[in-house]
């Protein structure tokens, strides 16, 4: 096996071999990562735990060994030794972040860079019971969500979905759709993931636009070994409070999702189809998703895989814009009923690795994403179709010193078709970085770098953005890292902020072609801290000032009109940790997530509209998550757009959940909103979930 | 020297719209006959420096497109000894500042945003 894996591209030289075992078991860890210190080499483990890598001629090399529930390994390798080396990875008692490619366009630990990473790993996404990872990602350390928009420590409000400050990557291409520039859950995987690196903070220095307040990175397994097949199966059903019943159904949700994996030539393939349906908690809150995905990955255990990938969803939705009377919460005024819309994705893309070798590697992400929506709502019939043709590329050089310097560009056409977009614009997007990550010992490492972006829609006048980072991190000790950073981000106006002209539920909305990008300077002291295999704490001091927030407002002198315009000025700033403790070793622990949140709008000195100040998850698990449970509270929102008059409160919520192994097949209960709060979900006049109940049957074979 | 009052004034009457300028008018200052509205008060109680009530609201404004609109609510309402001022509909909802004056009743909303306003009544 070990021999049957690609031999990386090196230049004349060695092949450092090895193992990469369970150190309590002994057994073969497969999809390891192993990096090779200082240089762009890293591959992953075969089936047997086996990996080599080719390196130049003379002296030693570091090696880095990282996989999922285990701690992290960094060995010296010397490729003159006949024998291959034999790496044992300790298991930990709770998943803690491994590896992240996000943080600096690299592989490296999230401990090496300076930002601070949380990550969700693919079995944490199985153990919390998710049917999409907006159900995962709130317990993510820094992250909140407000009426399903997701918030990364205080930088969003809600915007109904349009222009995220959080970018969205999947395997580092981008996921937002074109004209809403929002995120787009619904073509996300969920069986396939790996992980999901969370970075927060600005890092448009390597991102570009949207990475205002952090990116996600939601990486997917390579497909390694013998074939394997996922089929998972859910029903659910929503318990309606008494006294708020609007219906004489079962209001239900139902999934079936089926993946395969196996090789095929020289290729590891994985295909995934999937139909989702849900009547909702509340009227007119159903919805039906078709979803499919197909990959092949030539090369995966090498260092020059070679990934192509198709998606495609089509979801219809319906639209639950504000309840009918808070007698009748979950309700929608009966003009609303009926109200749905439909949206369609296509992606195509590629990652390619062409060139690599102990000094230099060369990236290439091409992709080209359709979206089509089509609203079906009472008072407007608007539909756009868009079409995104990009590229990524990224070329890293590796002085095999101090110094791996990277540099890339991206470009990109949007093309769009629309009824309510006025004028409907193309869009094109431009931009160049460079990075330099600096080791200045062992124990302190640096980066520093810059990126100009380009944002320019037809008729209007475009946007140049110039946005620097620096950064330090300081390995104290084994156990304890120190990190700063000052960065700024940069989110250009999306398409719907800046051409839509529409009267959608009652409110008229009109283009704004003076909107320009919106930007964000923040810094940022943190620490990592892992004094023993039981205890894991991360926390850190974050200041965001952000400038031209792109807000609703109305329209200079244009009555009962609304615009999207660069009104606030506003200051975040706050503390934001998370520990992991192994209570009982493998009978119980305990992960918490805490975030303080002190925002204010500079021009009125208000909070910023809903953000909670304290923010609070915690899971409690016992026997390797067999029972857990989960707390999500949150403090009153202070500031809402609307309605500040209407009764809220904290949101504290209780889910259970139960997990059993019955014939091979992980069988899964859950319990959400167990003690049937009723709150308001942020957002005014919109309910919160019921309490719902729901098995998950996955089988793998 | 006039003691100072304990209680807010009783705003209970009807008054007729004089001016308005707010968020849904863009930023204008509308004047009659460009708006047109009135809005009724009733107080329904007093306790110490704070009074409540009863209100019905209709305002009729250009809508933008060569027409008028009319936005028609009706809620409670809470006023102050300090000035502080809470209107709460179905519709509107605001927060600010109010004063009475010679029969004249100017609130000023600053909170929600989307709400600002500035809106001034004669009692007939």
């Amino acid at each position: 096996m070990l021999l049957a894996n690609a031999p990386l591209a090196a230049q004349a030289g060695s092949t450092i071999r090895g193992v990469v075992v369970d150190g309590d078991e002994g057994t073969a860890v497969m999809g390891a990562e192993v990096l090779v210190r200082s240089t762009p080499l890293r591959v992953l483990t075969g089936e047997d735990g086996g990996f080599e890598v080719a390196v130049p001629d003379g002296g030693t090399y570091a090696l880095v060994v990282i996989a999922d529930g285990y701690g992290s390994a960094e060995i010296t390798a010397d490729p003159a030794a006949t024998e291959p080396l034999r790496i044992a990875l300790e298991p930990l008692l709770f998943d803690v972040p491994g590896v992240t490619v996000t943080a600096s366009r690299t592989a490296v630990r999230p401990g090496d860079a300076p930002v601070s990473v949380a990550i969700l790993s693919g079995e944490e996404l199985q153990r919390r019971d998710v049917t999409n990872l907006r159900e995962a990602l709130p317990f993510a350390q820094g992250v909140t969500f407000n009426a399903g928009q997701m918030d990364i420590r205080g930088s969003s409000g809600i915007a109904r979905g349009v222009g995220s400050r959080v970018l969205m990557l999947l395997d580092g291409h981008r996921a937002l759709t074109g004209v809403e520039s929002g995120i787009d859950y619904g073509i996300l995987p969920l069986l396939d993931v790996d992980r999901v690196e969370i970075v927060k903070g600005p890092n448009s220095t390597l991102w570009g636009t949207n990475a205002m307040a952090g990116v996600v990175n939601v990486i997917t397994r390579p497909p390694l070994g013998p074939p394997r097949t996922a089929v998972r199966a859910y029903y659910g059903v929503f318990d309606t409070p008494g006294g708020l019943d609007f219906t004489d159904e079962r209001l239900s949700m139902r999934g079936l999702q089926i993946q395969h994996a196996r090789q095929i030539g020289g290729a590891g393939v994985t295909v995934f189809a999937g139909r989702e349906g849900s009547d909702g908690f509340r009227q007119n809150g159903g919805q039906e998703r078709w979803q499919w995905r197909a990959k092949a990955v030539f090369g995966a255990e090498s260092s020059k895989p070679l990934e192509v990938f198709a998606s495609g969803k089509r979801e219809d939705l319906e639209e639950f814009f504000t309840w009918r009377s808070p007698e009748r919460r979950l309700e929608v005024d009966p003009a609303d009923l009926g109200d749905w819309k439909r949206n369609s994705d296509l992606v195509f893309g590629m990652t390619a690795t062409p060139v690599v070798t102990s000094t230099l590697k060369l990236q290439l992400r091409p992709q080209v994403q359709h979206v089509r929506n089509q609203n079906h709502f009472h008072d407007n019939e608007d539909f756009h179709r868009s079409t995104r043709y990009g590229t990524d590329l990224q070329l890293s050089f590796f002085s095999g010193g101090r110094h791996a310097v990277t540099v890339g560009g991206e470009a990109s056409r949007t093309d769009v078709v629309s009824n309510f977009l006025s004028p409907t614009p193309d869009v094109t997007d431009l931009a160049l970085f460079v990075q330099d990550e600096i080791d200045f010992s062992d124990r302190v490492r640096g980066s520093a770098g810059v990126r100009l972006d380009s944002h320019k829609a037809s008729v209007v006048e475009g946007d140049l953005a110039l946005n620097p980072k620096i950064g330090l991190v300081y390995e104290a000790t084994p156990e304890m890292s120190v990190r700063t950073s000052l960065s700024r981000g940069y989110r250009s106006p999306s398409v719907s902020e800046q051409f839509t002209r529409t009267t959608t539920f009652g409110f008229r909305v009109v283009p704004n072609l003076e909107l320009r990008g919106e930007s964000a300077w923040a810094g940022e002291v943190g620490t990592t801290v892992v004094p023993n295999e039981r205890l894991w704490f991360d926390a850190g001091l974050f200041w965001s000032e952000y400038s031209g927030l792109i807000e609703v407002t109305g329209a200079p002198n244009q009555p009962l009109t609304f615009q999207f315009r660069n009104v606030a000025e506003a200051r975040v700033r706050g503390v934001d940790a998370g520990v992991r403790v192994g209570v009982v070793p493998r009978k119980l622990n305990l992960h918490a997530n805490y975030l303080f949140i002190d925002s204010r709008d500079l021009d009125t000195g208000r909070p910023l509209a809903y953000r909670s100040r304290h923010n609070l998850t915690t899971t409690l698990s016992g026997w390797t998550d067999r029972v857990a449970l989960d707390v999500r509270h949150r403090s009153e929102a202070e500031t809402v757009l609307a309605y500040p008059l209407d009764d809220r409160g904290p949101i504290t919520l209780l889910d259970l959940r139960l997990a059993l192994e019955i014939m091979d097949m992980d069988v899964r209960a859950k319990v959400e909103n167990i003690l049937q709060a009723e709150y308001v979900d942020v957002q005014e006049r919109n309910p919160g979930a019921t309490r719902s109940f729901r098995v998950t049957v996955t089988s793998r074979f | 020297m006039e003691p100072a009052p304990e209680q807010p004034p009783d705003l209970t009457g009807t008054y007729t719209l004089e001016s308005l300028s707010a968020i849904v008018t863009g930023g204008q200052t509308f004047t009659q006959p460009d708006v047109s509205g009135s809005f009724s008060v009733q107080q329904t109680s007093v306790t110490g420096p704070e009074a409540s009530g009863t209100t019905i609201i209709g305002i009729t404004l250009p809508d933008g497109l060569g027409g008028t609109t009319t936005l028609e609510d009706q809620g409670t309402y809470v006023n102050r000894l300090d000035g502080t001022w809470e209107q709460s509909g179905e519709l509107l909802q605001g927060l600010g500042t109010y004063t009475f004056r010679n029969n004249i009743l100017t609130v000023e909303v600053t909170e929600p945003a989307l709400n600002v306003s500035t809106t001034v009544w004669r009692r007939n």
